[in-house]
């Protein structure tokens, strides 16, 4: 038979393992020294952790990982700097820009003589007949049209 | 990525950043200017202090000019269908002939005087601007560079060696020019000559004070030194000589409507619709 591994002790110890197997297992550690010396030391740290008794109440995991962070908060400020930084650079840059648009005073299109005419209403100052009728007398041309 | 490249990167996209909010803001910044004080402001290079002294008045001359050029072409549309209208009494359309020359008048004095206002406030190149081109439009001359044919060198020619206002017959062809527009045939010209035989000379005469009357007030709204009186005064000369013209003419289009062709009365019915006073020039 072949020696037991840590891993089939384990199960021994934990007593996880068939009764027929269990017999099998126990009868070659017995006759066999390397594995005996092997299953004594596991058996000797299971029955360790076994009396170990942990009072977790006790522990404040909390306020510990609290305290580290800031005890390490130059550090975190530090890892994080760069994305901060590039974040700060759009968010400046986009209010720079901003900041001049509002201040750019674009020059307006330029205004033509045709919209003044338009807008003051100067068209009807030209020589033109109020009815129409007279408008054939009054312009150069004699084939027709009104004043241009 | 390598670290140089990446900066370059970052660089770039703040580069971008800066620009692309500038243009954002600048082109939410720039509305063309609206109104005729906007328009004007930006012509003339209107101070911020003439702007808002100006700007309650362009209030109110937008809204009252808007008015009576609704009212001119109410007017003038309903002066054309009446004449459309066979039955309509040669009365009511020389009333309401009357009534459009009225409302014409009124549009036209409105302008006048809101010319005067914005002038008061002007400096002087804002001044000499704004009367130049109140004065070529007066005088015909038009509005834009100037360049182009003219319109002397063929009214001479038909007009020959000639003392000016010759009578009836002067012109390229026959009749008179209103005649002429109508393209009337020799019967028609025989028929007016019996029913209005007055008509070419008096049209001549009228038309010819008009335009003198019209080259009084340019050369009026030209000279600074015009004071606003001199100016109003010249206008109502030159709107009496139009008003003599207009009554002439309607007294003549009434005289000879029977003998026009269908086409013809359609030809003045369309004179008289082609109207739009803020449209004009």
């Amino acid at each position: 038979m072949d020696h037991v591994n840590d891993s089939q002790m384990l199960d021994l110890l934990g007593g996880h393992v068939p009764e027929i197997e269990h017999t099998q297992l126990m009868a070659h550690i017995d006759q066999c020294s390397p594995c005996k010396a092997r299953w004594q030391q596991l058996a000797d740290a299971w029955s360790l952790l076994g009396n170990w008794d942990m009072h977790a109440t006790d522990t404040d995991l909390t306020a510990g990982i609290m305290a580290r962070i800031s005890q390490n908060a130059d550090i975190q400020w530090y890892q994080a700097g760069s994305l901060l930084k590039i974040a700060a650079s759009i968010l400046i840059a986009a209010s720079v820009g901003h900041m001049a648009g509002r201040l750019y005073r674009p020059d307006a299109p330029p205004t033509t003589e045709q919209q003044i005419v338009q807008a003051m209403h100067l068209g009807i100052l030209s020589p033109n007949s109020a009815t129409g009728w007279s408008d054939p007398l009054l312009q150069g041309d004699p084939s027709g049209g009104p004043p241009q | 990525m390598t670290r140089s490249s990446f900066h370059t990167l970052l660089i770039i996209l703040i580069v971008g950043m800066c620009l692309g909010s500038f243009a954002w803001t600048g082109a939410r910044r720039a509305p063309a200017p609206q109104g005729c004080q906007g328009q004007l402001g930006c012509w003339l290079q209107l101070s911020d202090q003439q702007t808002s002294k100006l700007q309650s008045h362009d209030r109110v001359f937008a809204n009252e000019t808007a008015q009576l050029a609704q009212d001119y072409r109410s007017q003038r549309q309903h002066l054309a269908d009446l004449f459309r209208d066979s039955n309509t009494a040669p009365e009511r359309i020389q009333e309401q002939a009357q009534q459009t020359v009225q409302a014409n008048h009124a549009l036209q004095r409105q302008v006048i005087e809101h010319i005067l206002t914005l002038r008061a406030d002007l400096n002087p190149e804002q001044r000499t601007q704004l009367m130049r081109l109140c004065c070529r439009l007066v005088s015909h001359r038009g509005i834009g560079t100037g360049k182009g044919p003219g319109r002397g060198m063929g009214m001479g020619m038909r007009r020959g060696m000639g003392q000016p206002g010759s009578g009836p017959g002067r012109g390229s062809g026959r009749g008179c020019r209103f005649a002429q527009h109508l393209a009337m045939d020799d019967q028609q010209l025989a028929s007016i000559d019996q029913l209005d035989p007055d008509f070419a000379q008096a049209s001549a005469t009228l038309s010819d004070q008009v335009k003198t009357q019209y080259s009084q007030l340019a050369a009026c709204l030209e000279n600074l030194e015009s004071t606003d009186q001199r100016i109003r005064e010249q206008f109502e000369r030159l709107f009496e000589r139009r008003i003599a013209l207009e009554t002439r003419t309607v007294q003549h289009v009434l005289r000879i409507r029977d003998i026009l062709t269908p086409q013809q009365q359609l030809m003045l019915v369309g004179l008289c619709r082609r109207c739009a006073p803020t449209e004009d020039n």
